[in-house]
């Protein structure tokens, strides 16, 4: 199989997984730890390194913060050979723990470059909860604060589509800066709204140079409604900004 | 959840953990380790214990690991109680507890499994609705210390004497009386061989004010002739047959040693004097080669581990070693499976075992001389000569390693400075052999020095030595400091402050209770964690039960005094110990 296929070219298991619960609390390397003891249960033909400590070729798209959930983790192992795809999804599922569930696979032959090229938004939805205190004191008296709620936050995510810089403080371990996350905000919109609490969908950048996190959008928003508290991440997908090259079936 | 450090800790669901449904068998079984998670899921005895119990259609064994800090004061601010990892079922509902205890630095977290628990910290306390609390494990050849917070302890290899327990239970829940009074219970438990309930004994004062110290307290004559007057070691005579977990359960979190074991040995031949794995493990028993290649093959499949340990006190007096090692590396032939070899003695064939285990990795080996000077190893029966010694680290470096890790401990009986000092000779000597024997290599020449402080423990022929203080131990560090310097060298130890506690809690007698509970109070936990140590807090809780920590920890106890864990029979007397203590002195 291998010798018909371009030079520079390999096989590779393209996996989508989706993590909730136990999943959504693991740390990317337990996440890596986790999927490599069920490959090698599954006893997939992945391809290991060369060298004192060979490792699995398995590779990531973009980390999931710790308590976020998901369902679009994009994952990619490379295969010693070609295999059919019901077949090695038939073995891992089997081996997943409790959390990780499987939701695609596909065997594709590409270069190593281009595993997950273009791969540069995610999407997420954000459930922020209003806080209490500003509820009572403020619209909730008068008995409409659900309206109001929903019209003050509709209208503070329009004012950060159309402002042309957006500041927040970005902690790193290098200590706190500022940044403009606009660049890398591409859509933002309210999707459902409470008396208390209201989802967000929004897609932003991951790539290192535009790159917003959830957390930041959400701070962004806090400046024009006063204090927000983000109860829930959800990752609903990673995206490309710009349409793949077409894939060649292994 | 997210407000707490590596949650992954507290939820569970691990691959291969058990969750029956605890409506449809008849005991509860609660398995709690008094430290993190991290370092419980590495301990073997809990993977086995686990997987005895939970084979039991009756019975449902689940976990429960010390909180940290951060969790501890969540349970507590919102009013909740500590649960089990498996169904979230609060400790004080389980019907035995079973508390793992292999460190003397844990005590204080078993204080806070019991506290967070819901369960009264005094065994006298707890009524008809609380837990059975037993404990087990290396430490319980000494269970005074804890004797006042445990309704029995288990001494010994636990896997068939749990069974014993969990049937003593059942039949004494089930015996028709509607409330059957809880002595009852222990009057069955200690009728047991190997289980020790400290109620049913009298108390005696031993060492009355000799050693300026108060005195101790012990267990004395058994009440009424209700329990046995020594208490004999339990022993699982055939290995080879014994129950292991081919399925052990994989964690999520990065446990401590994070990778499948065999237990290819029980109990060590040799008799070093220091030791006390020899009166906890003998006699020497192992596994068939035939048995342990079924069972590495059945928890590769099971767990798809990357990396796989020969367990046993010393992989070099296993028979078959060459024979099982040239096994793992076929297997590993085509799953890339890494063996580690923790524990090797300092000699030839073990770096010819470790070539066999280590094919292409040469990162690092570990041997552990203990004394610096072939006298004082002759004292503490571990009598390798200096050539010895160097010829295996020549072996060693010529086979392809440049990492090199000694272990020496200060504070042997016996030792001089002299004796210090030949430490920094044996260390530079193997250092000039690296620098022979790599040659070009050299460069990547390293040798890690780890010093430990000596400390006298129970069952051993040094039980009646004395520790050396933090002060003494720093001055002899001094030593080493002073004459060691090399960037090649480097130099580790323990900290005294912790092996100070550790000694004084390893030889303690009843009237430490008190002070456990007093430096619970205070604060006290993970003290095995360096940073966490409170010892002032310690100290003071020694001093408000009329003792001087730092004397009495380090006072010489008379050959003839009675011992507060004379009642503990581990099959090595206390003639051949004092033999044992004589022919050291002698050497």
């Amino acid at each position: 199989m291998r010798h018909r296929l371009p030079p520079g070219t390999r096989v590779f298991a393209q996996l989508k997984l989706a993590r909730y619960g136990i999943g959504a609390l693991l740390s990317q390397l337990e996440f890596a730890r986790a999927l490599h003891r069920a490959v090698r249960r599954a006893d997939l033909p992945v391809v290991y390194s060369l060298g004192f400590a060979p490792r699995p070729r398995i590779s990531f798209a973009s980390p999931l913060p710790v308590g976020v959930t998901s369902d679009g983790e994009l994952v990619a192992m490379q295969l010693e050979r070609s295999m059919p795809s019901l077949e090695l999804a038939r073995r891992l599922r089997r081996q997943l723990p409790e959390g990780l569930e499987l939701v695609e696979l596909q065997v594709v032959a590409r270069s190593k470059r281009a595993l997950f090229a273009g791969i540069d938004l995610a999407e997420y939805v954000v459930d922020v909860g209003y806080q209490s205190a500003q509820a009572e004191a403020g619209e909730a008296v008068c008995g409409d604060a659900k309206q109001s709620l929903g019209e003050r936050a509709e209208s503070a995510v329009r004012q950060l589509l159309n402002r042309a810089e957006v500041e927040v403080v970005r902690r790193t371990k290098k200590g706190e800066r500022t940044v403009d996350i606009r660049p890398a905000v591409d859509r933002l919109e309210l999707c459902e709204c409470d008396s208390d609490r209201f989802s967000l969908r929004m897609r932003v950048g991951i790539a290192p140079d535009a790159m917003a996190k959830p957390a930041e959008v959400i701070a962004a928003l806090a400046a024009d409604l006063g204090e927000l508290e983000v109860l829930h991440i959800h990752r609903v997908a990673l995206l490309a900004s710009r349409r793949p090259r077409s894939q060649m079936r292994a | 959840m997210r407000r707490v450090a590596k949650p992954i800790r507290y939820v569970g669901g691990e691959w291969n953990a058990v969750k029956k449904d605890l409506a449809s068998v008849r005991l509860k079984f609660a398995f709690a380790y008094p430290d993190t998670y991290e370092v419980g899921m590495s301990h073997l005895g809990l993977q086995i214990l686990y997987h005895v119990l939970n084979q039991r259609d009756d019975t449902a064994c689940e976990r429960v690991f010390c909180p940290w800090i951060d969790m501890a004061a969540l349970i507590r601010s919102r009013g909740d109680v500590l649960r089990s990892l498996e169904s979230r079922v609060p400790l004080s509902d389980f019907d035995i507890v079973g508390i793992s205890l292999q460190h003397e630095l844990n005590y204080t977290n078993v204080l806070s499994l019991l506290e967070l628990g819901g369960i009264p910290l005094l065994a006298a306390d707890r009524g008809p609705d609380d837990p059975l609390v037993i404990g087990g494990g290396p430490c319980a050849v000494n269970p005074e210390p804890l004797a006042y917070f445990f309704d029995a302890f288990v001494i010994g290899d636990g896997e068939e004497v749990v069974h014993e327990v969990v049937d003593e239970y059942l039949a004494w829940r089930d015996d028709g009386t509607l409330t059957p009074p809880r002595d009852e219970l222990l009057l069955r438990l200690a009728a047991l061989e190997g289980v020790y309930v400290p109620s049913l004994y009298e108390e005696r004062e031993l060492l009355s004010g000799a050693d300026g110290g108060p005195a101790r307290r012990a267990a004395g004559a058994p009440r009424d002739g209700a329990a046995p007057e020594r208490i004999v070691r339990r022993v699982v005579a055939d290995l080879d047959a014994a129950p292991f977990p081919t399925a052990p359960i994989v964690p999520f979190a990065e446990a401590v040693h994070d990778r499948a074991m065999i237990e290819i040995m029980r109990g060590c031949p040799r008799r070093c004097y220091f030791c006390q794995a020899r009166a906890i493990y003998h006699p020497v028993r192992w596994r068939k080669l035939e048995t342990l290649k079924k069972q590495t093959r059945a928890i590769l499949a099971n767990t798809g581990y990357e990396e796989i340990a020969p367990l046993a006190l010393n992989c070099s007096d296993y028979p078959q070693m060459a024979e099982l090692l040239a096994y793992l590396s076929t297997a590993a032939g085509d799953k890339h499976l890494s063996v580690s070899l923790p524990s090797l003695r300092p000699n030839v064939a073990s770096v010819e075992l470790a070539e066999l285990a280590y094919r292409a990795k040469r990162t690092g080996l570990t041997f552990a001389p203990e004394a610096g000077s072939e006298r004082l190893r002759r004292t503490i029966n571990k009598p390798a000569t200096d050539e010895e010694i160097l010829t295996t680290a020549r072996a060693a470096f010529e086979a392809g390693w440049t990492r090199l890790k000694l272990y020496f401990m200060i504070g042997l009986p016996g030792e001089t400075d002299e004796d210090v000092r030949a430490i920094t000779e044996l260390t530079r000597a193997v250092a000039r052999t690296g620098n022979e024997a790599l040659g070009s290599r050299r460069g990547r020449l390293g040798i890690s020095l780890s010093v430990n402080l000596h400390i006298p423990k129970p069952h051993t022929p040094f039980q009646w030595s004395r520790q050396v203080s933090p002060t003494e131990f720093e001055a002899k560090l001094g030593i080493l400091k002073d004459t060691l310097r090399s960037r090649r060298i480097k130099l580790r130890w323990t900290n005294p402050s912790q092996s100070l506690l550790e000694g004084m809690l390893a030889r303690g007698g009843r009237d430490l209770c008190d002070v456990l509970r007093r430096a619970y109070g205070a604060g006290c936990g993970f003290d095995a964690w360096g940073e966490q140590l409170k010892l002032d807090a310690w100290q003071n809780a020694f001093r408000e039960c009329g003792i001087d920590l730092a004397e009495r920890a380090t006072a010489e106890w008379p050959v003839d005094a009675p011992l507060p864990w004379e009642h503990i029979d581990c099959g090595v007397t206390r003639e051949t110990l004092l033999a044992e203590l004589r022919r050291a002195h002698e050497a």
